[in-house]
């Protein structure tokens, strides 16, 4: 079987957002949107700081979908659209979303984002990978691993991977044990967010 | 060729056939025929081009087209480096940025007062026309140097003759006014006499060898993106990192130690590291007199060094073996006479270089750096230590932060004085400077174009503030990108000056500030929009990089060749350019440096606008070999030139405005600092909507000093002084220094309640920099302001 996901390295991470804009431009994101975003920990703000000046501490976390492995939002999706796919991703069917938004509630994550008017798409047409499906007004969307550029060539990677400043990503099959990605998982004291909720995410983290 | 044949031509033909009326503000969607009627012309193509010089980022990139519209951008792949394969946010951001609202849509003219923002849409040919028509006008009248021709702004690669065939004043911002303040004090002592902006001696890729690096008011993480791969990769190998900064930085969080410095005080850091090093004999004695200045002699009464004849005068490269320098050898001997040197000596008459230094660093005991830092002394001696005795070391210096201070030369010659104590230079992985570029390179000499001999600048005076405060005959300015902004402090008194010119010409391809003071104003095309295959050539981390046609011009811009061929042409100049910008890319790589052989125009796209120099595989590095490029051919560290201003060794002085104990602070408590960041360069990608999601102008203050002043989150403040005011939401941050207040440098005053920032900066000129390589510094970060609820 493949299992996609990524292990991120928060160690190099600076917080610039450029996987958040490269991800935006690859799947057509629209405006007020994003898949794939960046938070400094702790903070409601970004670029923000814990602690009292000087003793300070600051960890970015760039955040997506976890692909989990146990996906609380599959579970609760009435009509089959969100699924798990034969790579081991979970994606969603936009023909068969309904806009319930059951999926949103239950991402313990707060990963998906919803098309709750007309998407604003600045610039006005459509950017990115020429067969990301469009996403209408009343869908549902999150980070698919960039399944469509992935699954064209299989040299492809995510375009956060490809664009990330810091090579701070790695995407692979985290069942070849032989990949990357196995590996690093391995032997840097991986860990995933939130584990007590027992959706097991395919997107690791290190520091 | 990458290309695909499928029929893109006919689709990237909408753009330029369709014309507005005047001063109509056509928007994209109306501008650009519709994608779904291009369904016969429909396909993608690939294409190739470069990004932002002005980043240092130099990122080439590969470039989607569907429709005629570039869809996405991504890192190009770079034959034999991968970790060359970049791209930050701010190039992902021109899929919308180039199509945005605040593009020059076609030549205007202006109809309002100046910085009314009132104007008209003209023809190119009205418009060239009426620029040459202004020219000629202002310098009949005034003389030739009567046009200043000054530039800050991404275009400046593809404007190649402008400098020269309006034979005006230049005001480079490489040789003037900014990112000019540490390199004043550090470069002489290098022999680097033509100004290289403190330009680190080595590559950030070097610091994989590095045991100690010291960031000094350099937010390398976020302001040179690119380079991160690097600076992980050293990090990750074991190099003990230290940040300086009053701000908790990317730079600082990512380090294994910060050092929350007061601001304005980097110097008396660096003097009180040199007192430690010579206390404690950290030095390197056999670096300190085979390769620097330290064992020359002072003559006590006229404070200069001793030579045939003494001088105050600017020093040439290799004076030294026609008016030798002396040295203390059982007597008095010409430097490259004497076996054994003394490193100490002192009499009556002399004085060597060292000893004197270590009278000075009397001065800058430990307990006098704590205080005027307000760092804690043991960690200053354990960084010093661990810099001058686990090398190798670098001093990496940003020019954001301490360059932007009135006396920042100092700065630089104390780094220096301590790189030539410590021995840094000539170890791999050990180096000083400014490291957000590729700095050091075998680099190659292009063609050149053989001009007129009547072409060329004309001299003038030096330096913005000069040229703007003092009658220095300037009656007419054009401006590539937004100059007025970037390069002069006090905006009151810029307007005063502009409101004066004869005539303004603006060149750009967004309207920012400097445009709104334009008569004319002519829109450039983005980097990736071109009429001809092919666009400008430059060299970058030792490669050569081509822009390529990504798309056609948008709007009614021009690429930045055609501008100034229209403009050469309209004032009868155009028979001596070359017609196209292949031509002059042509000639340029027809080069006799063996570097440039075998590339050509063709070769460059066969192989995407990309290839290596032929120059070795390893990285260039800098003064490894110690061929400093200065009259004895060593570091020199004592500067004659300054004889009349005390500083021939570095010695501390307060900053001009932010300083403690100055008495404005009870007025003015609060220290500005314009930083760089991961968002923008300087003033460009303020308008981009991608970068926008994450930044709009917003003045950071530490929570304290909000709460003293009753403010919270996205209030709207106004921050103020005697010189002016701006207004913009405030941010609470405890990343921010109690006493400081920060905002990114370059924000739009149309993104602000009211703007711009440098309506209140500080624009007092330092008269001794006027001695050193460039004009003085602006002290933008040199200001106080006071902040209260709008």
């Amino acid at each position: 079987m493949t299992k996609l996901g990524m292990v991120i390295d928060l160690s190099r991470c600076v917080g610039c957002h450029t996987c958040a804009n490269a991800c935006k431009m690859s799947n057509n994101v629209p405006m007020g949107m994003l898949w794939n975003r960046v938070l400094t920990d702790g903070d409601e703000v970004l670029d923000g700081a814990q602690g009292t000046y000087p003793n300070l501490t600051r960890t970015y976390v760039p955040l997506a979908c976890q692909h989990c492995e146990n996906p609380a939002c599959q579970k609760v999706c009435p009509t089959g659209a969100t699924y798990k796919d034969d790579k081991g991703r979970v994606e969603i069917d936009y023909d068969k979303c309904i806009g319930c938004r059951f999926c949103m509630a239950a991402c313990p994550y707060n990963a998906r984002v919803f098309n709750w008017s007309e998407p604003d798409h600045d610039p006005d047409f459509q950017t990115g990978f020429k067969d990301v499906p469009i996403r209408p007004r009343g869908v549902m969307e999150k980070c698919s691993l960039c399944k469509e550029r992935c699954d064209a060539d299989p040299e492809n990677e995510p375009m956060c991977v490809v664009c990330c400043p810091s090579s701070a990503r790695i995407y692979g099959d985290l069942d070849d044990p032989d990949s990357e990605i196995s590996k690093i998982v391995k032997q840097s004291n991986a860990y995933t967010l939130l584990e007590g909720k027992g959706t097991r995410p395919q997107v690791y983290y290190h520091d | 060729m990458s290309l695909t044949r499928r029929g893109f031509l006919k689709a990237a033909g909408a753009a330029a056939a369709v014309t507005t009326a005047a001063g109509g503000a056509a928007s994209y969607g109306t501008w650009l025929k519709p994608s779904k009627a291009l369904a016969q012309g429909t396909g993608e193509k690939t294409a190739y081009t470069f990004h932002q010089w002005h980043c240092g980022g130099n990122c080439s990139l590969k470039c989607t087209v569907r429709d005629g519209r570039m869809v996405q951008v991504e890192p190009n792949n770079w034959p034999g480096e991968k970790k060359f394969n970049t791209i930050c946010l701010k190039g992902i951001s021109e899929v919308q940025h180039i199509y945005g609202d605040t593009r020059i849509q076609t030549p205007l003219k202006r109809v309002g007062e100046r910085g009314s923002g009132q104007f008209v849409s003209i023809s190119w040919d009205e418009a060239f026309d009426e620029c040459a028509k202004q020219i000629k006008a202002v310098q009949d009248k005034y003389g030739e140097q009567a046009i200043l021709f000054d530039t800050c702004l991404e275009p400046r690669t593809g404007f190649a003759f402008i400098a020269d065939f309006l034979k005006g004043q230049i005001q480079d911002e490489d040789i003037e006014g900014v990112d000019v303040g540490i390199g004043n004090g550090m470069d002489p002592a290098l022999g680097r006499y033509d100004n290289q902006e403190m330009l680190a001696t080595c590559s950030v890729a070097d610091w994989v060898h590095s045991n100690t690096i010291l960031m000094l008011g350099t937010n390398l993480p976020e302001s040179g993106l690119v380079y991160n791969r690097w600076f992980f990769d050293a990090k990750e190998a074991g190099a003990k990192m230290w940040t300086i900064d009053p701000h908790y930085t990317t730079a600082a969080c990512k380090s294994d130690e910060w050092m929350p410095i007061q601001p304005g005080t980097d110097a008396a850091l660096l003097l009180g590291m040199i007192s430690l090093v010579i206390e404690n004999k950290w030095y390197d004695e056999d670096f300190m007199l085979n390769y620097t200045s330290f064992p020359f002699l002072i003559d006590k009464a006229t404070g200069l060094l001793e030579r045939d004849t003494q001088t105050k005068d600017a020093p040439e490269e290799g004076s030294g073996a026609t008016n030798p320098f002396k040295v203390w050898d059982d007597g008095v001997k010409n430097y490259t006479d004497s076996s054994h040197p003394q490193l100490e000596f002192e009499n009556d008459k002399y004085i060597t270089v060292f000893s004197q230094l270590k009278k000075n660093a009397a001065a800058y005991t430990l307990d006098w750096t704590a205080k005027k830092t307000h760092l804690d002394p043991d960690k200053i001696t354990q960084m010093t230590d661990e810099f001058a005795n686990n090398q190798p070391s670098v001093l990496a210096m940003g020019w954001g932060g301490p360059d932007k201070w009135y006396n920042a030369d100092v700065v630089g010659h104390a780094a220096v004085t301590l790189a030539g104590l410590c021995g840094i230079t000539d170890k791999q992985g050990g180096g000083l400077g400014g490291y957000n570029q590729w700095q050091v390179t075998y680099g190659c000499e292009f063609g050149e174009w053989p001009e007129p001999d009547d072409w060329g600048t004309a001299d003038g005076t030096e330096g913005n503030f000069e040229r703007r405060d003092d009658d220095a005959g300037v009656h007419g300015y054009v401006a590539l990108g937004d100059s007025l902004l970037m390069h002069y402090a006090d905006t009151n008194k810029t307007r005063e000056w502009v409101n004066m010119l004869d005539f303004v010409l603006a060149v750009d391809i967004y309207h920012t500030f400097t445009c709104d003071w334009a008569d004319i104003v002519l829109p450039a095309s983005s980097k990736f929009e071109l009429n001809e295959d092919i666009g400008s050539v430059k060299t970058a981390r030792d490669y050569v990089e081509l822009q390529q046609k990504v798309i056609d011009p948008l709007f009614e811009s021009k690429p930045d060749y055609e501008i100034e061929y229209g403009l050469a042409k309209a004032m009868g100049c155009a028979d001596a350019l070359p017609k196209t910008r292949r031509e002059l890319d042509e000639v340029m790589l027809d080069s006799d440096d063996p570097a440039l052989a075998g590339i050509t125009v063709d070769s460059l796209i066969a192989n995407n606008g990309l290839q290596r120099l032929n120059v070795p595989e390893e990285w260039a590095t800098s003064y490894q070999d110690h061929d400093f490029t200065t009259p004895s051919g060593r570091m020199e560290l004592y500067y004659d030139w300054l004889a009349d201003d005390d500083q021939q060794l570095p010695a501390y002085e307060d900053p001009n405005e932010a300083y403690e104990g100055n008495p404005l602070m009870e007025k003015y408590p609060l220290q500005l600092t314009q930083a760089r960041s991961k968002f923008f360069i300087h003033d460009q990608f303020v308008d981009a909507k991608w970068i926008q999601q994450f930044y709009v102008a917003t003045l950071e203050l530490n929570p304290k000093d909000a709460e003293d002043r009753g403010l919270k989150n996205d209030d709207i403040v106004r921050a103020y002084n005697d010189r002016g005011e701006f207004k913009c939401k405030v941010r609470l941050n405890n990343a921010i220094r109690p006493g400081s207040s920060r905002i990114y440098e370059g924000q739009w005053a149309k993104y602000m309640e009211e703007g711009p920032v440098q309506n209140l900066t500080n624009d007092n000129r330092n008269k001794r920099s006027i001695w050193l390589n460039a004009a003085p510094v602006a002290p933008f970060n040199d200001t106080l302001v006071q902040v209260e609820k709008a």
